[in-house]
């Protein structure tokens, strides 16, 4: 007879970048169930957002995340833009593409270094960051920063490219593609990743979708889901299809995540090879009206943005619901089952990001 | 056997990371380090004020007081482009290292409220 045992997993553990529990149920070394506990980290951004000027609030939007900060910016923008009424420049449109491309990219990178790093591969990990430095400088040469980036802004950009840094980019983003292709092939053949990853933490398509898995979790098990296929902004206009796997288990969570960087490098040089001329900012006035829902898809899956304006410059009602809050469900669903060392790879592998979580 | 490449290239190449202190990588063109000011235009507008997003300025137009604190500022322009005289501006250096943080102050001369046109007649 095996005894039941509760095992709290964080909030402070190796593998957690930023603080979430779990406290486990495991019986002998298998887990039997996972509760989950939130709130470590709240900010009450949101309530934040309700007392502050509208536009003012582009720069705390890009604060919920530390690493997709730029199409935080870019949802809380286009919302805007929609209650004004606004027409975005061309130009401005195939810019955020380019910026929001980018930091998928060193999202992915930095997240393929942490899953190398959570079943011990070091060299692997230090690889990735290293190809990870030049998108972030490629960041900081184009925006001004290496991840928060204020670039963008209600009615397009504020910063332009201009031709030298074009070329520049498209070089860069080149070396880039050559530089991983050369890191990524372990990834997907490498005996000890494989050993670690393959079979675990499996989810099925189904319950993929009657969970609401987004992003890449929900891709990786077979479902072709990306909101990137509305065709919001420029993502009408240049060639795009979304990356599928069908395993799902972390294997093919990993495979998606390295598929979707070079997928990525391609959006971005797509872009910036059809970079129509032009003006990057319209200007705006009016007042603000109505209320908006906006999705958006994020390294992590989809996001979806609410805001309702309300009188004098400030919102009645801002909401976040960001893809990890999204892909715990299925998180708990994954894990049952799974032997105790396999629990880090497995949390991992959904890519938490915890702050945004809660906000 | 799939790393050999990479393998070879870290064995014959520079390291990748830096010395810091001794080395120091010159920041791009268009980086946003941090916020500097030219108070001999500024007219006490508060424009900036209005703008800044962290309230990193206070201003009282009518004791001729303006105060920064740079440890506010989080380096995001928007008061660059409200200021009417041009007086602040965005430098690519970082801000470096300090013992104490202070926030900046001065004493502007308050502008006269309106000024008569030329040539204008006061009855
Ligand atoms: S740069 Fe931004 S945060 Fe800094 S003082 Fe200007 S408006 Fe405020
Ligand atoms: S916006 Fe410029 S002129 Fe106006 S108060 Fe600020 S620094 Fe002075």
């Amino acid at each position: 007879m095996s005894f039941r045992t509760i095992i709290p997993f964080g909030p402070q553990h190796p593998v957690f970048p930023e603080p979430i529990q779990l406290k486990l149920a495991v019986e002998d070394e298998k887990v039997v169930e996972a509760i989950p506990g939130l709130g470590y980290v709240h900010r009450g951004l949101e309530k934040g957002a309700e007392l502050n000027d509208y536009v003012k609030n582009i720069y705390l939007a890009e604060r919920v995340c530390g690493i997709c900060s730029f199409i935080h910016s870019w949802t809380y923008c286009s919302c805007i833009e929609t209650l004004l009424q606004v027409e975005v420049p061309p130009r401005a449109e195939f810019l955020r593409l380019v910026f929001s491309e980018l930091s998928r990219v060193h999202s992915h990178l930095l997240w393929l270094g942490l899953y190398a790093d959570a079943f011990g591969f070091e060299s692997l990990f230090m690889q990735c960051w290293r190809v990870r430095e030049r998108s972030l400088d490629m960041q900081e040469a184009g925006g001004g920063g290496r991840v928060i980036l204020s670039t963008c802004t209600i009615g397009g950009m504020r910063k332009d490219l201009d031709e030298d840094m074009r070329r520049a980019f498209i070089k860069e983003v080149a070396e880039i593609r050559r530089d991983f292709q050369q890191i990524m092939t372990p990834f997907f053949e490498d005996y000890s990743i494989k050993k670690r990853t393959v079979g675990i933490g499996v989810l099925t398509k189904e319950d993929a979708q009657s969970l609401g898995a987004v992003g890449p979790v929900l891709r990786a098990s077979g479902v072709a889901g990306d909101t990137r296929l509305l065709g919001y902004g420029p993502y009408r206009e240049v060639d795009f299809e979304p990356v599928v796997e069908a395993g799902g288990d972390c294997h093919s969570r990993g495979k998606v995540r390295v598929r979707e960087v070079l997928r990525a490098l391609d959006l971005i040089t797509q872009a910036l090879e059809r970079l129509p001329e032009g003006e990057i900012k319209t200007n705006f006035r009016g007042k603000l009206n109505g209320e908006v829902f906006q999705r958006m898809e994020q390294p992590r899956g989809e996001m979806l943005y609410y805001v309702k304006a309300g009188s004098n410059r400030s919102l009645d009602r801002f909401r976040i619901r960001t893809p990890t809050f999204a892909n715990i469900p299925p998180l708990l669903k994954m894990l049952p089952g799974c032997d105790l060392a396999d629990v880090p790879v497995i949390v991992l592998s959904i890519d938490p990001c915890i702050s945004c979580a809660e906000r | 056997m799939q790393m050999l490449a990479t393998v070879l290239n870290n064995l014959f190449k520079r390291p990748v990371t830096r010395e810091y202190p001794y080395r120091y990588r010159e920041p791009f063109r268009s980086s946003k380090g941090r916020l500097v000011l030219d108070m001999r235009e500024c007219i006490m507008c508060t424009a900036c004020e209005k703008r800044c997003p962290a309230g990193a300025f206070e201003i009282k137009r009518k004791e001729g007081l303006f105060k920064f604190d740079p440890y506010s500022c989080v380096v995001c322009g928007a008061c660059v482009e409200a200021c009417p005289k041009k007086c602040l501006d965005v430098d690519s250096d970082w801000r470096k290292p300090v013992g104490e943080m202070r926030t900046e102050i001065w004493h502007i001369e308050p502008p006269a409220k309106v000024k008569s046109p030329a040539g204008a007649e006061t009855p």
